[in-house]
């Protein structure tokens, strides 16, 4: 009785050792031919042994084995270290060219998303009064930092799809086994990169983005790994860097016009008295208002920012007399978006330094984007008494920040 | 399988390579040809499964220790004739003198070799 796993012709032998390869033309055809001349000789040569063409070419495909076996066996013989570090070595250039294509590509997929949702939410807005907005409580900056977050992730997936089937074509191995190394390796590389390396304005949006990296790399690499990928073309990189880029400029320069006739409309408000200017403002919360003399003292002072430093400094009238006076610092206290008032949610700076005097002049320089969460800033100096009270002798100044740093550096700041 | 052919079976497959090194030193020769001399050389005891002879013959080829050329046949298809390197031929040589010491150590312990009285 014939075995139904065996291929009764030669013809069906060589189809299930080529079903069985899983390797690139023109090594799976140079195979199949030099598996045809075999079995071509061994038929002859048997038939000359008395037997019939069809019991000649059972027996020569028995005596080759299981098509199977056959196959895993002569692909074990292609997978070479030396093709593996080939591969790996052309999957590294495949993973960084169409990451850095997909990133492109991806600003201007997010740019298309993000422009569709603002449309949409402008037209519920218009006609069924839903009041959708991005999350203030976010700063810009970070809002940037989740968009290229973003784009990075979307070129991670598509670069390391590319490196999973560039090493597995190179080092003659199924992508399915290639695939899992490529995605605990590139996530372990990514990881460590936007965990410890990569420093941005952060916002919560933005750790997520961030921390999706690694996990669209590692996705890329193994989900459907085995249907052909996209290949990223220059066309595609041009329309992505057109829509990506050129619009977001577009936008952002209508966006910061926009903003800075809105922080112009800002005007005073009357108060009947300082104390209830005070206490309105939550200036209290800082301290108490100076005494005339000494809020006369300070003839004038500056701020420079330099990334997320802030050198301050006030001149001091050579004439007047501190030395009842001690323990002045600078201090940065999270404000209100619309006016420089502190925010009364909150009863403390999230920031001092002590004031240095040098010759008539008090100085101190701040970090103002370390602190998780904090957007706009007030800037004031600060003196214990004579009678042991703070008061608030210069200031609030305002400023924006954004959080800057990388992943533990935010969640070990929280 | 019987632990008898477990045995052969494997003693086969560890001495393919050198088996195989052995009758391409002789001259160029193609799979079919390679198996038949095999089984001719030794009165058909090394039968090697021919399945198990083209995997062989292609780890070779990636080690360096052979070269393929394919050649037109006046007789079905074409044929891929192998050939030994200088690589190879070096292969050879230390396969053969590991087998001769490795067979010798096999004969003394299995067989004694006399010097046990």
């Amino acid at each position: 009785m014939a075995d139904p796993e065996r291929p009764a012709t030669g013809d069906d032998y060589l189809a299930r050792v080529s079903a069985g390869l899983r390797l690139p033309e023109p090594y799976a055809s140079e195979v199949r031919d030099e598996l045809a001349g075999h079995l071509a000789d061994a038929t002859a040569a048997l038939i000359e042994e008395g037997l019939t063409q069809e019991q000649a070419e059972r027996e020569a495909i028995a005596r080759l084995g299981s098509p199977d076996v056959l196959a895993d066996g002569l692909r074990r013989a292609q997978q070479t270290r030396r093709r593996l570090l080939a591969g790996t070595a052309g999957g590294v250039w495949a993973a960084v060219g169409h990451g850095i294509g997909g990133t492109i590509l991806g600003y201007g997929l997010l740019m298309v998303v993000a422009l569709s949702i603002t449309v949409l939410g402008a037209v519920l807005n218009r006609f069924i009064r839903f009041d959708w907005s991005l999350d203030v409580s976010v700063p810009w900056q970070a809002w940037t930092t989740a968009l290229a977050a973003g784009a990075v992730g979307v070129g991670a997936f598509l670069g390391a799809r590319r490196a999973v089937q560039t090493t597995a074509a190179r080092s003659l191995r199924p992508v399915r086994k290639i695939g899992p190394w490529w995605a605990l390796g590139g996530a372990a590389v990514l990881g460590v990169w936007v965990l410890f390396v990569l420093r941005m304005p952060l916002g919560w949006p933005a750790v997520a983005a961030e921390l999706l990296i690694p996990l669209s790399f590692a996705a890329g690499a193994t989900v459907m790994i085995e249907r052909p990928g996209p290949r990223i073309r220059m066309r595609h990189i041009l329309v992505g860097a057109v829509v990506g880029f050129v619009l977001p400029v577009a936008l952002l320069y209508g966006v910061t016009t926009q903003v800075s006739k809105t922080l112009s409309a800002v005007g005073s408000l009357p108060y009947a008295s300082m104390d209830e200017m005070w206490h309105a403002l939550h200036y209290d919360l800082i301290g108490r208002p100076p005494p005339a003399d000494i809020a006369a003292a300070f003839e004038g002072g500056g701020d420079v920012a330099d990334g997320g430093l802030v050198s301050m400094y006030r001149d001091l009238a050579s004439t007047v007399d501190l030395s009842a006076w001690h323990d002045f610092r600078f201090e940065a206290w999270r404000r209100l978006p619309d006016d420089v008032s502190p925010d009364p949610n909150f009863r403390a700076p999230f920031v001092t330094a002590p004031a240095v005097l040098v010759g008539t002049r008090l100085q101190a320089t701040l970090r103002v984007d370390r602190t998780p969460g904090v957007i706009y800033y007030g800037l004031v100096m600060t003196g214990i008494g004579p009678d042991g009270q703070r008061y608030l002798l210069s200031g609030p100044n305002g400023g924006q920040t954004a959080f800057v740093g990388t992943i533990w550096d935010w969640f070990t700041a929280q | 399988m019987s632990r008898r052919r477990l045995f052969s079976s494997q003693l086969q497959k560890g001495t393919t390579p050198l088996l195989v090194l052995t009758v391409i030193g002789d001259g160029e020769l193609y799979g079919y040809e390679i198996a038949r001399q095999i089984r001719d050389r030794s009165d058909g005891v090394f039968a090697p499964s021919e399945g198990s002879l083209y995997p062989a013959l292609h780890r070779l080829e990636q080690d360096g220790a052979l070269t393929a050329t394919w050649r037109e046949s006046e007789r079905g298809p074409r044929r891929r004739y192998y050939r030994l390197t200088p690589k190879g031929q070096g292969l050879l040589q230390a396969s053969l003198e590991q087998w001769t010491s490795f067979a010798r150590s096999v004969e003394r312990v299995a067989l004694g070799d006399g010097s046990n009285g």
